[in-house]
């Protein structure tokens, strides 16, 4: 029996990470109608940069998220000013072919700067220490640490979304592309600040999965799946719908893993696959989606 | 003193001519309604002083500055917004949210969401609703307040009567009316000749992309103005060279 | 009678667009319709042309009912019609649509089909652009096109679906001369327009849609004098108060 709750604890807190990976991917979604095939590889290379910098600097990994959450933040305001918005010029299938190109050109470029070995960014005793509930339950440090952050940083990114200006002007760009514009609002900056947001949080996602398990540079199309699997799930453009879709999901894996532990991600892909037959909209049915 | 000028532009859709070679001046403080038959050019009037469409030839000119290439969003920071045909709010965001949105520009003035509330007193009860909601009257109403948050000098209304009831309609148009006394110009295209008729200094018909007949309503019979709508005894023009 | 609809009854969820219409089209005559924006004018052509079902009502060509055939059928029977946005094949040339229009209605000869098609473009004014790519082609020339396409069957009557929008005013005149041009070798032509002028040029009779049922009908002066037109137009007959 504890060993089915220490299942469903383990997911949760693994759906934390997912979450984290999803809810950019969501933004540029529900905002946009952006599908970002690279979503997953710029997880991928912030862990790597984060990787480069603890090498020349030293010191725990953790100190990097200062630089690289504000450089993923600028890089993708840049991204969508300069390459992305174009791609939306183009039509539907542009934005995939885009993004797919510069996910193929990103991992290709680490595997050239860095091999393809497995790395990881050690948090010394960090990646192991855990709170012991009782003798089938441990809650990972780490693990607790993140889906803390994940909570957090999912509803302050719907406060901004629901309570500030900008987040206001964003959920209209959603809603009305051409009211939005009409009513003077700039829809570059919104765009990029979507972008922004998104990068920034999914390098939240990749630094924290580097330190829990480890990367190679074609790791981040693994990740592109989850991400989307939890956005499905959760039901598309509703940040809250997210992280439900995250925890579901990490559930799902984890208690499938317990059933057979090769079946761990098969048993969330079949979750995935029968909210897409029974319940396409996802759990919540969004209310930022606009048909 | 002239607000807007636009200065014979032609526009197109593709192959379509929609617009011919077309000038107008509006001034400060007036009301012109712009009124046609349906593909007579009157919405793509208003999209290109809103910018959503450019002119393949011609100028448009807000107090002199020429602001042709100039896109929508920045227009509305220079003092230009419309109400587009068939209202377009933002249907998931509450009325009060709908209202905010439209002050992105931060122009000052006096319009902000008490005043706009006074104008509209019964959307005021309704703040907090999602837009999508709202009866039809309520919505334009919001679509009008929208574009009022961004305190413009001029303000482009497109068919607000579409769709609704004449008790509404006529209930829009006095609010409309407490709007120009402020000092705002507007500038309308009508269905609803006769509210048109009754708030505007000037008039405007339009014909297959032209001209076909200006003036203020007191100086203009109804003769006239059915005649040029439907461009009656408009002898047909010597060949002008084809497109 | 030519062509003739009686007692149309369409209804488009709650919307009221005919309610017990009739209309009729003599043969070699030029019947206009017009109304304001909304009264449902094309919906009305597509029942005339077979892409629409009547909720009730009969339709007859020639005295024969032919209310429950479709718009291909209609097509051999006689009935052509162009559509409101030309949309010609990009990679076809002019006499290549007129002839494909031909040959997907009628079971002739090679020799007929290209005699047909061959007429037909000359008859619309496009014997010089014979062999231009539709892609190629300007609006007044694809509306032409359009023409072409519906008279190559040698059609009784033809539906025009708003074929003036979009074209300038020399353009108009072009249009307004083709169209008197197959009306006096025999053709009838029912029309609906918004570019009133188009009418009035061409039309023998016009009759106005509103509200479900035609307010009017007579000659284009007649018509477009009438209160009840100028009601649906413009709000009220008398919508501008004297010396306001």
């Amino acid at each position: 029996m504890m060993v089915w709750i220490n299942a469903i604890v383990q997911g949760l807190l693994l759906g934390g990470l997912y979450a984290l990976f999803s809810c950019g991917l969501s933004l540029m979604f529900g905002v946009m109608r952006f599908v970002n095939l690279a979503h997953g590889d710029f997880a991928v290379l912030s862990a790597y940069v984060a990787y480069v910098l603890v090498e020349h600097l030293g010191g725990t990994p953790l100190w990097t998220f200062a630089i690289v959450i504000p450089a993923s933040a600028l890089v993708g305001f840049m991204l969508q000013r300069l390459l992305l918005d174009r791609a939306l010029i183009g039509g539907e299938l542009s934005p995939l072919l885009v993004t797919f190109g510069l996910s193929i050109l990103i991992e290709n470029l680490l595997q050239q700067g860095f091999g393809a070995n497995n790395e990881s960014l050690f948090v010394g005793s960090l990646s192991y220490d855990s709170w012991k509930i009782n003798n089938s339950i441990y809650l990972g440090r780490l693990q607790v640490i993140v889906f803390g952050i994940a909570v957090l940083l999912i509803a302050s990114l719907q406060l901004f979304l629901s309570r500030s200006r900008p987040g206001r002007n964003m959920r209209a760009t959603a809603d009305n592309r051409r009211a939005a514009s009409l009513s003077g609002v700039n829809e570059r900056r919104v765009r990029a600040t979507a972008t922004a947001i998104a990068l920034a949080t999914v390098a939240v996602g990749g630094l924290f999965l580097a330190m829990r398990t480890s990367f190679t540079p074609t790791s981040g199309s693994n990740d592109l799946i989850f991400a989307f699997e939890a956005v499905i799930i959760g039901g598309l453009g509703n940040l809250w719908g997210t992280l439900l879709g995250g925890l579901i999901l990490g559930v799902a894996q984890t208690v499938g893993s317990q059933i057979n532990p090769a079946d761990g991600i098969l048993a969330g892909h079949l979750v995935f696959l029968a909210i897409l037959a029974y319940r396409p909209q996802g759990i919540i049915a969004s209310r930022y989606a606009v048909s | 003193m002239t607000l807007l000028r636009l200065e014979r532009v032609t526009a197109h859709y593709g192959h379509l001519q929609a617009l011919d070679e077309l000038s107008l001046s509006l001034d400060e403080g007036a009301t012109l309604a712009v009124i046609g038959a349906n593909g007579a050019g009157k919405s793509t009037l208003l999209s290109l002083v809103s910018g959503e469409l450019r002119p393949s030839q011609g100028r448009v000119y807000l107090n002199d500055e020429d602001i042709t290439k100039v896109e929508p969003y920045r227009r509305v920071n220079l003092g230009i917004a419309l109400v587009p045909e068939g209202r377009h709010l933002f249907s998931t965001l509450t009325v009060e949210e709908n209202l905010l949105v439209g002050a992105a520009s931060r122009r000052q003035g006096r319009w902000n969401i008490d005043a706009v509330y006074d104008v509209f007193p019964f959307i005021k009860q309704r703040r907090n609703v999602r837009a999508a909601l709202l009866s039809g009257g309520e919505q334009q109403a919001v679509a009008i307040g929208r574009a009022l948050m961004s305190n413009p000098a001029l303000l482009l209304l497109d068919e607000v009567s579409l769709g609704l009831a004449p008790v509404i309609v006529r209930d829009l148009y006095v609010a409309l009316r407490q709007v120009t006394e402020g000092g705002t110009t507007l500038l309308l295209v009508e269905q609803d000749l006769t509210e048109a008729l009754n708030i505007a200094s000037h008039v405007l018909c339009l014909l297959e992309g032209r001209v076909a007949l200006s003036g203020s309503p007191q100086d203009l019979d109804q003769t006239q103005v059915v005649n040029a709508y439907f461009g009656r005894h408009a002898a047909p023009p010597e060949a002008n060279s084809p497109s | 009678m030519l062509f003739e609809a009686t007692n149309i009854v369409k209804r488009i969820d709650s919307l009221v667009i005919a309610d017990g219409i009739s209309l009729a089209v003599p043969a070699g005559s030029v019947v206009g319709l017009i109304g304001p924006n909304g009264a449902g004018k094309t919906t009305m052509l597509g029942v005339l042309s077979g892409d629409v079902r009547c909720d009730a009502g009969t339709i007859s060509l020639d005295g024969r009912t032919i209310t429950k055939t479709n718009a291909s059928q209609r097509a051999r029977l006689g009935i052509g019609r162009t559509y409101q946005i030309p949309r010609p094949f990009k990679g076809l040339t002019v006499f290549e649509h007129a002839l494909l229009a031909v040959q997907q209605t009628r079971h002739v000869t090679r020799d007929e089909a290209n005699a047909l098609a061959v007429s037909a473009i000359e008859r619309c004014g496009l014997a010089k652009l014979i062999n231009v790519l539709g892609g190629d082609l300007r609006l007044l020339d694809r509306k032409r096109l359009e023409m072409a396409r519906a008279v190559a069957l040698n059609p009784k009557v033809i539906l025009l679906d708003e074929v003036a929008g979009g074209l300038s005013d020399f353009e108009v005149n072009e249009l307004i001369e083709i169209v008197n041009a197959l009306r006096d070798e025999g053709t009838a032509f029912l029309w609906v327009e918004h570019v009133v002028r188009a009418l009035t040029a061409t039309a023998d009779h016009v009759m106005c849609l509103y509200a479900g049922s035609i307010i009017a009908q007579g000659s284009p002066d007649e018509v477009l004098e009438h209160p009840a037109v100028i009601e649906s137009y413009f709000g009220s007959p008398a919508f501008m108060k004297e010396g306001a």
